[in-house]
This record gives structure tokens, sequence and C-alpha cells, in this order.
């Protein structure tokens, strides 16, 4: 399958600033991909180059095959920026009719079917005739999705679409955005690692300008949460035994009573030859040899691991969060 | 220029959806309307020349107040990464927001016609004049408006933009006052030429000079073109 998005030592500076260092990326159709990194690391400007908002100083940036063409954005992809900026004094639907105008071809009644469905889809039926300025934050992130998706792009990107919502707008958000990103190919940026962790089938981690992990997420578990009936004193013995199972960088317990403790072991899949699934016996080899497991919390990949794994690999304060 | 009717929309739903522009026209009305009044009555002079010359003046003071949000509100509000990312050319987008000020100029000036009323009702005006100096005002704050597009496009706060238009066209207008040709003879031929007031007695009287509507002219399309250049140096960014 073609790739839908290709950067290929793509570089970009401001100034004498070097923001981007020979970044390469492959984005397929179907793949979600999480963007991550701190603050400053690139992700927002890998964003804006891929959305046509800024060009690469050298390198190949391809949109589903080709070249953006310089001096106008490109249909074929769909962009949220961060926080969602719209124009306050529109309603809802003088804002879709905006965006179907630019970018729906085919004539009115194509425009007219692309608002009503994008209105029904993301369910604006009750503020379709409200100004924007007027709306929640959950409902502006709903129209700023409804606008991108309006001529069913390819291609969506999302810049930390999901900040700011309260819990129940980010389920609502990751709903849409699931529902967003069947066949495309969709580049998420966030802070959020359980949002990431939710939604994405993929995690490139940004440092300083360049990609220091590209992962496909769920090919092997990372991290166990368990709650073992285990007495305070037992704690350092089996702490030391999980630290020298291969990959594993932690590992946390929280005291829930004098006889048990919940426990999050975090280990590095690459980092075992038998791959991630060694590392999960050799954990629970561990474990069961020092306690008794009550439950089984989460199993999972960990992001959050992953990222702080891969931007500080060797900085001990790191490991020890991890 | 695929994208042009719903910008065009767009824009002058964004400046009718907000207080700025209904003020704008509102305070023009109410100037004009009160300057016309006043030297109806007060100075007993029914000319419409007098209003015309009083219509640039007024536009040079809220032209930049409609221009300012061009492309400085957009900057602003971070809905100019959105306008620039969709499928539109630079061309397009000045084309659209110039058409949405015009507009909004073309409303401020058919406002003022109620003024031709009395005119008509206790004389007998040459209309061709009174038309001719209309174009002649709608010429002026086209320019205006140019030139305050250009200068939106290239600052990211609407008051800025505002003061700096000011700026522009009252250094324009005032070019070439006769201090200035007097402590620079040799610049005088330059002074003349920049100066908007020079021709604009002219254009008030509805003659609409040939050459210096051709300069009116192509002074306001290289300003929407500075603005499209504004625009793309964003994308170079």
């Amino acid at each position: 399958m073609q790739p839908a998005v290709v950067l290929h030592e793509v570089c970009k500076s401001f100034g004498p600033r070097q923001v981007l260092h020979s970044l390469s990326l492959e984005i397929r159709p179907g793949e979600i991909v999480g963007l991550l990194g701190p603050n400053g690391s690139g992700k927002t400007t890998t964003l804006r180059l891929m959305a046509g908002f800024y060009t690469p100083d050298s390198g190949r940036l391809l949109i589903q095959g080709r070249a953006p063409a310089l001096g106008r954005g490109n249909a074929d992809i769909g962009y949220l920026p961060e926080r969602a900026p719209l124009y306050d004094a529109l309603t809802v639907t003088q804002y879709l009719e905006f965006g179907a105008g630019v970018k729906v071809a085919g004539g009115a009644a194509r425009r007219r079917e692309a608002i009503a469905r994008a209105i029904e889809g993301f369910d604006l039926q009750a503020v379709a005739r409200s100004a924007i300025g007027r709306l929640s934050k959950g409902q502006r992130q709903r129209v700023g999705l409804a606008q991108a998706v309006l001529n069913d792009p390819p291609v969506l990107l999302l810049d930390e679409a999901t900040n700011g919502l309260d819990p129940v707008q980010i389920v609502e958000a990751r709903d849409m955005i699931r529902r967003c990103a069947q066949g495309r190919a969709v580049v998420f940026s966030s802070h959020l690692m359980q949002e990431v962790e939710a939604l994405c089938t993929r995690i490139a981690i940004l440092r300083q300008g360049r990609l220091v992990e590209d992962a496909v997420l769920g090919e092997a578990p990372a991290a166990l949460q368990v709650r073992l009936a285990l007495p305070t004193a037992g704690h350092a013995a089996l702490r030391e035994a999980l630290l020298a199972c291969p990959g594993v960088r932690g590992a946390e317990a929280t005291v829930i009573d004098a006889d048990h403790s919940d426990w999050r072991i975090v280990w590095d899949a690459r980092a075992v030859p038998q791959a991630g699934a060694g590392a999960c016996d050799a954990v629970l080899r561990a474990l069961l040899a020092h306690a008794r497991l009550v439950a089984v919390r989460s199993m999972h990949d960990a992001v959050e691991a992953r990222l702080l794994a891969a931007l500080a690999p060797n900085d001990p304060l790191m490991r020890r969060r991890a | 220029m695929r994208g042009f009717g719903a910008l065009y929309r767009k824009e002058l739903r964004t400046d009718f959806g907000s207080p700025v522009a209904l003020a704008v026209v509102a305070v023009f009305w109410a100037l004009s309307g009160y300057l016309f009044s006043f030297n109806l009555f007060f100075v007993s002079t029914g000319q419409m020349v007098t209003a015309f010359h009083n219509m640039t003046i007024l536009l040079i003071l809220v032209m930049p107040l409609v221009s300012m949000r061009a492309f400085a509100e957009e900057a602003r509000q971070g809905t100019l990464e959105l306008l620039l990312t969709l499928p539109l050319s630079d061309a397009t987008l000045v084309a659209a927001k110039f058409a949405a000020g015009l507009t909004v100029l073309a409303l401020m000036l058919a406002g003022t016609a109620a003024a031709v009323l009395p005119l008509a009702w206790y004389g007998e005006p040459d209309y061709g004049p009174i038309v001719g100096g209309y174009v002649g005002v709608f010429l002026y704050g086209a320019l205006f408006l140019a030139i305050g597009i250009a200068v939106s496009s290239a600052c990211a706060n609407q008051i800025v933009a505002a003061s700096a238009t000011w700026g522009i066209l009252v250094l324009l207008w005032f070019i070439d006052y006769p201090a200035a040709l007097d402590a620079f003879p040799a610049l005088s031929p330059v002074f003349q030429a920049l100066s908007l007031s020079a021709q604009h007695v002219d254009f008030i009287r509805g003659v609409l000079p040939g050459p210096a509507t051709v300069t009116l002219a192509s002074v306001a399309v290289l300003a929407l073109m500075i603005a499209a250049v504004n625009l793309k140096r964003w994308r170079l960014r």
C-alpha cells in the first residue's frame, strides 16, 4: 500500500535554530500515528509542514504521492490546528458552508450533502444555528473536526486535539477521531499518554527535532499492573528480582495494607532477546516466585514508558520514573 | 479562483457578525451626514464637491478600521494557520478580502446618497458629476483599503495594522505639502506623483482623469500584490 504521507530527510530551521533534523517518516492509510515529544521537540512544526503551512528547507515531503504545491493548501489534508481556531462570529452551519465552499468540489448539492453529513456525523444538530463563540470547548472541537473531514480527505492531522477537554468530552472526541480515522492516515499530536495509547496504532517520538522512536503499538505488552498479596517486608526482594528480569526498567509499589500492594512494572520490550512476550514471562515468573497474584489490573503498551525511555535512555532519573 | 465566493461570504459574515464593521459604517454615515448638514444649514453650501471632499477625509480615518482585520485578526486568533492550509491560492485569499472590504465601502457610500435628496428637492442638480464624484470617492476608498490590506498582511495585531495604515495614508495625503516642496525642490515631482491629494479635486468633481485613475488603480493592485507576497512569506517561514 502506498504511503499517504512521506517525509524523507526533512529539515526545517527558523533563523539560526534548526527545529527538524533529517526527519524521515512514512504513514500509510489506516494508521493512527501518535506524534509525541516534549515541548519544542518539533511536533507542531512537523504537522504544519505536512499541512502546507510551512515549507521544508530541504528533504522531500509527499502527500498522496505528490509534492504539495507552494502557495496554496492541499485538499488531500484535513487539519485541525492546536486550540481549534474557529470564527466565533459565524454559526456552525455558516462555518461549515465556508469550509464546504472551499474544499468540496462538485456543485451546491454536493456541498449541502457534505454539510448535512458533517452536522449529523458530529452530532451538531442542536447547535447548528448557534454562534461558534457560544459553544463549549467540546462542541468547538467537534466543529473543527467536522470541518477537517468535510471533503473526506485521505490524510487527517490533529494537533493536541483533546487538550483542554473534560473527561466526558475527551471520550467523545476519542470516539469521533476513531470514526474519522477509518481508512485514513491520521497523525495525532498529544501530551496525553492515555489518549495516545487509547487511539494510536503507532507512535513516533521526537526529541530535539529528531525521530528517536517509531514503534507499532500492540505488538508486545510493555507494562503490567497487578495487585499482590505480599507483606511489606518482602517488597525489597521482589523489586530486586523484577529489576533483574531482562529489559525491566522500573517496578513501583503502592501499599494497600500490610499484606497487599499494587505494583506497576515497566519493561522495554525491545531490550529482550525473545521479544516482548519473553519479558512478560520472566516478570510473571518473578512475581509468582515471591507473592500471590490477587489481580491483574492491566497489561498494556505503556506509551509513557516508551516515551521516557526514548527521550532519556541513559538518564537515571528517567529510568527511576519509568 | 475556486473558493472565492465562499471566502467572500465568510468575510462579510464575520465583518458584520462583529460590532466593528457596523460601528465603522454607522460612524461614517453619522459624520458624513453631520458635515453635509453643517455646510447646508450654517455655511449655506449645498455642493456635493464639499461633501465628497469630507467623505474622502473620513475614509482616511475609517478605512484602516475596515482593513485592519483582514489578516492581522486572522493571525491573532490563530485562524490564519487554518486559512493558509485550505486549498485556496494566495491571490484568491487577497481578492476575496478586498472584495468584501469594497462591499463595506459601497455600503458606506450608498448610505450617504441620502444627501442628494434635499438637493433634488430644492434644486436641479447635475447628476453626472455627482455619479462621477461617487466613483472618484469609491476609487480613493478602494486604494485606502488595498494599502490597509497590505499592511494587515504584515502584522499580527490589528491595532498596529490600523495605526500603520493611518500613518501611510496621512503621509501620502500630505506628501506634497508646499513646505516639503520648497525644502526639497529636486524631489518635488516625486512628492507630487506620490501625493493622494494632488489629483483629488478632479476626482471629487467627477472628472476621473485617465492617467491619475490608472495610477490609483495601479497602486491599489501593487498593494494587493504585496499582500499576496506577504502571505507567501508566512508559508516560506
